[in-house]
């Protein structure tokens, strides 16, 4: 056994090179360089941004967010700045660094859905395209594709038409069956799938009798939802033979590795870069530190290798 | 580091962090989480109220003066020396100061007082001649009215309001303006306190054609700009086209981070409750 070897955390995912399986989740790492003070962007696996849609969108109004036990909810409604803007203001900065950029994306119809992901293929700089299926904060927030397997089955493969990229479909947890659309995407052409999104949920004021949020309800994010994201992990490994990338609560190396052992090949961060923006570099540093203690030289040789009687 | 309880729910924490206190602007705050384990979750943020330096043991750090209103904060009133704590700052962009002010009123509500005593420090030692400076503050009662002897040793004039009439003006601070605003012309009106008090001085301040600077308060995430929880209604400066303020149409506005694009903001650019009435 070699003792002094730097265990190899690298994975290639759908095509593209990781250094390492951890990446940023989207929505809270914004464009990347709200986060540049903090931490090496080098060091990451991939960077996902916030997702894009084909016109700027100026999100739900406040108030957008609440604290829950262990967790938050969120219904920040997809502001953002649109396509073009991302690709003139935002991908000359983030093309400096050695990290692949995937952008998360979403639409209100198979069309837009199809344009953003067209937009996105001629840009030089983005390493792959991450569809968002599953929010659940706007109205057309693609849940819609999300629920229903046809409609899943049918959007990936337009999409699939109209980019070369690779494509990481990330799926809604708010569904009965996650093997049901895991499967619908693959048959569709999907390169990987992350899962999951936030879990729908809502909160009260009870002095006032109003929802806390002004969307009313909203998406449940950090360790309260980590048990969940784990348990559809493991399903949909079972049932697919794409890659999955696990989110959700992950906040420790232990909990990436959990996603690893339970089936994921890679792990997005999420709620916890708001605990700590450096929160990334300490998991990625945690998942080595494992490797070595295990005399694992590889990151691959525990994917998907929980023992169960 | 140190924990000095002010009143009933007010303490002074004391933190040794040689790295934020010399970048730092008042109006500025930090992330701040003091307890282990994931509930509660997110980091909190305050205002930094001072920094201070000890030449003979090269010590330096920043003040938080807080109140205890919740969980977090009521985990923050047993911290004790020697505990670790997690903080990212200075974050945000804090109060301008423009070139040669010669005076200034800084208005304060509550809790709001935090950030105005840096600032009073910052603009008599950047100010010459000596600028004329006054502290209107208010609040419940006399208890809760903080730091005023340290604003009296500034030289700054002070003004006070309490609700129950236990010191100063009996009802709130913004009732003051109207008689001391024409008297004393101030060239800028600095505040921060609850929303509701902001508004009435941006109001009175645009009425005698003040510039105004506003401390905005929103219930924050990470703090940096990236999750877009604490965003606030402001005005377009520039509405795209189709887009004409037409008396009838509502304002143009962009929604800002509280956190990045703030906490200070020209209070005219703020849409006031994000536009509900
Ligand atoms: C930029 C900025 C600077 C701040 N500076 C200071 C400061 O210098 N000193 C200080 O004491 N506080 C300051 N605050 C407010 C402080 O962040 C909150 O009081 C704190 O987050 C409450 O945490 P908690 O866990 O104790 O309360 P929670 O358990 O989260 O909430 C308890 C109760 O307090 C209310 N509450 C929560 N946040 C606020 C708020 N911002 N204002 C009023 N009520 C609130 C909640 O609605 C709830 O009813 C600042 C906030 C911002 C955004
Ligand atoms: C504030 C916030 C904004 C988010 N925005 C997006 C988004 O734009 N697109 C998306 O696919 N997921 C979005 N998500 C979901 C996260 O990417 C992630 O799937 C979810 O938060 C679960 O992971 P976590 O528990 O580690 O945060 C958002 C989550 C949060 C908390």
């Amino acid at each position: 056994m070699e003792l002094n070897r730097e265990p190899d955390l690298s994975i290639n995912l759908a095509g593209i090179n990781l250094k390492n399986p951890v990446m940023t989740a989207s929505g809270t790492f914004g464009y990347g360089e709200e986060y540049e003070p903090y931490l090496d962007l080098n060091r990451l696996g991939a960077i996902v941004v916030k997702g894009l849609s084909l016109n700027p969108s100026p999100g739900n109004p406040p108030p957008r967010m609440v604290e829950t036990p262990a967790g938050m909810l969120n219904a920040i409604g997809l502001q953002n700045i649109g396509v073009e803007a991302f690709i003139q203001e935002k991908i000359p900065r983030l093309k400096q660094f050695q990290t692949p950029i995937i952008v998360n994306f979403l639409g209100s119809s198979v069309r837009e859905y199809c344009d953003v992901a067209e937009r996105l293929s001629v840009a030089e700089g983005v390493a792959g395209l991450e569809v968002n299926l599953s929010c659940p904060n706007i109205k057309k927030g693609g849940l819609a594709f999300g629920v229903d397997p046809e409609a899943t089955y049918s959007l990936i493969k337009e999409i699939k038409r109209a980019t070369s990229l690779p494509l990481l479909v990330k799926l809604s947890p708010n569904i009965t069956d996650i093997t049901v659309p895991a499967r619908a995407a693959e048959d569709g052409g999907a390169d990987a799938l992350t899962l999951i999104n936030t879990v729908l949920g809502m909160a009260i004021d009870i002095e006032t009798r109003r929802p806390r949020l002004a969307n009313v309800t909203g998406g449940l994010s950090g360790p309260a939802i980590k048990p969940i994201a784990l348990r559809m992990v493991y399903q949909a490994a079972q049932a697919v033979k794409i890659p999955i990338i696990g989110v959700g609560g992950i906040m420790t190396g232990e909990d990436a590795l959990e996603f690893i052992i339970a089936g994921a090949s890679a792990v997005q961060i999420g709620t916890a870069n708001f605990l700590d923006p450096t929160a990334t570099i300490r998991i990625i540093e945690e998942i080595e530190a494992y490797c070595r203690q295990h005399k694992i030289a590889s990151i691959k040789e525990i994917i998907a290798t929980l023992k169960v009687q | 580091m140190d924990n000095i309880q002010l009143g009933p729910n007010y303490f002074c924490l004391r933190l040794l962090c040689p790295e934020i206190a010399p970048a730092y602007q008042p109006g500025q705050f930090v992330m701040l989480r003091a307890w282990a384990g994931y509930d509660p979750l997110l980091p909190r943020p305050f205002a930094i109220h001072q920094t201070w330096q000890r030449q003979d043991q090269e010590q330096q750090g920043i003040d938080i003066l807080y109140q205890v209103v919740g969980r977090g904060t009521r985990l923050m009133a047993g911290l004790k020396p020697g505990d670790q704590i997690y903080l990212v700052g200075p974050l945000g962009k804090g109060f301008i100061i423009p070139e040669g002010l010669q005076s200034a009123f800084l208005v304060g509500g509550g809790m709001g007082i935090a950030p105005l005593l840096a600032l009073a420090h910052k603009i008599i030692r950047d100010s010459r001649p000596s600028p004329k400076l006054s502290l209107l503050l208010g609040g419940k009662g006399k208890e809760d009215l903080l730091r005023v002897k340290e604003f009296i040793e500034l030289k700054v004039s002070v003004h006070l309001a309490t609700e129950d009439g236990s010191v100063g003006h009996k009802g709130l601070v913004t009732e003051m303006l109207p008689t001391i605003i024409p008297r004393q012309r101030p060239q800028v009106i600095y505040a921060s306190g609850p929303e509701a008090m902001l508004k009435k001085i941006a109001h009175e301040a645009s009425y005698y054609e003040i510039p105004c600077q506003v401390s905005l308060e929103r219930l924050m995430a990470c703090g940096i700009g990236a999750c877009l929880s604490c965003v606030t209604k402001t005005r377009l400066a520039q509405p795209p086209e189709g887009l004409s303020p037409d008396g009838v149409s509502p304002t143009p506005f962009q929604y800002q981070r509280v956190c990045l694009d703030g906490p200070v903001f020209e209070a005219q650019e703020v849409i006031w409750n994000n536009g509900a009435e």
